[in-house]
């Protein structure tokens, strides 16, 4: 029996995404979405999110969209992975 | 509960310098905040900011009362300038551990243990004698700080690394100069180990936060 999911804050669900993004490179929706474990429509909610924020760049190839993640993508993975020690040396989650 | 004249000085550089990492640790979770907009990093920034107030108003508060050569004997006399200062930096500070207090309780496991040692702890202040002669504000800090280190060292029984480590011993120093300094009237020498642990427990902090920073 599957246990109980644990709660994913919003920005370890952007790194999530960007990690599917960053591992694989340009990437379609059906991969990112198995890859971060989310509905369709979450998804599309959230990568519309970092499309504008500068995270990832959306390009249309042929009749599907790909992402590929920038460089201010990459920092924010950085930043997440050291504030990820950080609250953990407090004993909290972020 | 006060320090020694002659330790004054020191004192208050002692104060200085611990406001100063905790301004510091601030920064770092402000920073951190910026990029990934997590409550919990913002709770860590605003208890450190916090708490670093109040250990620069305590300092400033021991540098004057050194400066105008007073007499904590003016205690009976009312309040005065000095009185507010010590008011300050105790309301800060409670403020801010409560903060960390409550961002330990926001994870369900640790509710319960922050909620079990404040009771245990409550029934041991009414029944003790500790509170016939100790400032109900450091009792206050002594109680937070408890539920602080119990949920650090939960967390560390759970998950060990090298940096929680070191934030346990520092939260275990820092309990443990506030401890001596609630049984330190009359005896100079508890209150000042006491305040040689706080300075240690921050130091380790900035220990801790250096590594991070350089991320190994």
């Amino acid at each position: 029996m599957k246990g109980p999911q644990k709660y994913r804050s919003k920005g370890r669900i952007f790194a999530d995404i960007l990690r599917a993004v960053a591992e694989d490179g340009p990437v379609k929706v059906t991969h990112v979405l198995y890859k971060a474990n989310l509905s369709h429509d979450r998804l599309t909610k959230y990568l519309q999110q970092l499309e504008e924020s500068g995270l990832i760049l959306r390009e249309n190839d042929g009749d599907r969209d790909t992402y590929t993640i920038t460089d201010k993508g990459t920092r924010f993975i950085a930043e997440f992975r050291k504030m990820e020690e950080f609250a953990d040396a407090f004993g909290l989650d972020i | 509960m006060f320090p020694p004249r002659w330790f004054l000085p020191y004192d208050a550089a002692f104060q200085l310098i611990t406001g100063l990492v905790a301004l510091a640790v601030a920064v770092y979770a402000l920073q951190g905040y910026r990029w990934v907009k997590e409550r919990t990093l913002y709770a860590l920034f605003l208890a450190f900011t916090l708490l670093s107030v109040a250990l620069l108003v305590n300092s400033i508060t021991l540098s004057y009362t050194y400066l105008v050569d007073m007499s904590f004997a003016h205690h009976a006399q009312g309040m005065c300038g000095v009185d507010i200062g010590f008011w300050v930096y105790y309301l800060i500070s409670a403020l801010a551990f409560l903060i960390l207090v409550y961002a330990y309780a926001s994870r369900l496991q640790d509710a319960s243990i922050a909620l079990a040692s404040m009771l245990i702890l409550g029934q041991r202040a009414v029944g003790g004698s500790i509170v016939g002669f100790a400032p109900y504000m450091e009792l206050v800090l002594v109680a937070l700080l408890v539920i602080i280190v119990l949920a650090q060292v939960f967390h560390l029984m759970a998950k060990r690394s090298w940096y929680s480590i070191g934030v346990t011993a520092s939260f275990s120093l820092v309990l443990a100069s506030h401890v001596l300094i609630l049984f330190s009237p009359g005896e100079d020498t508890i209150h000042v180990v006491g305040r040689v642990f706080e300075l240690a427990g921050f130091l380790t902090l900035l220990g801790v936060l250096y590594l991070l920073r350089r991320g190994r």
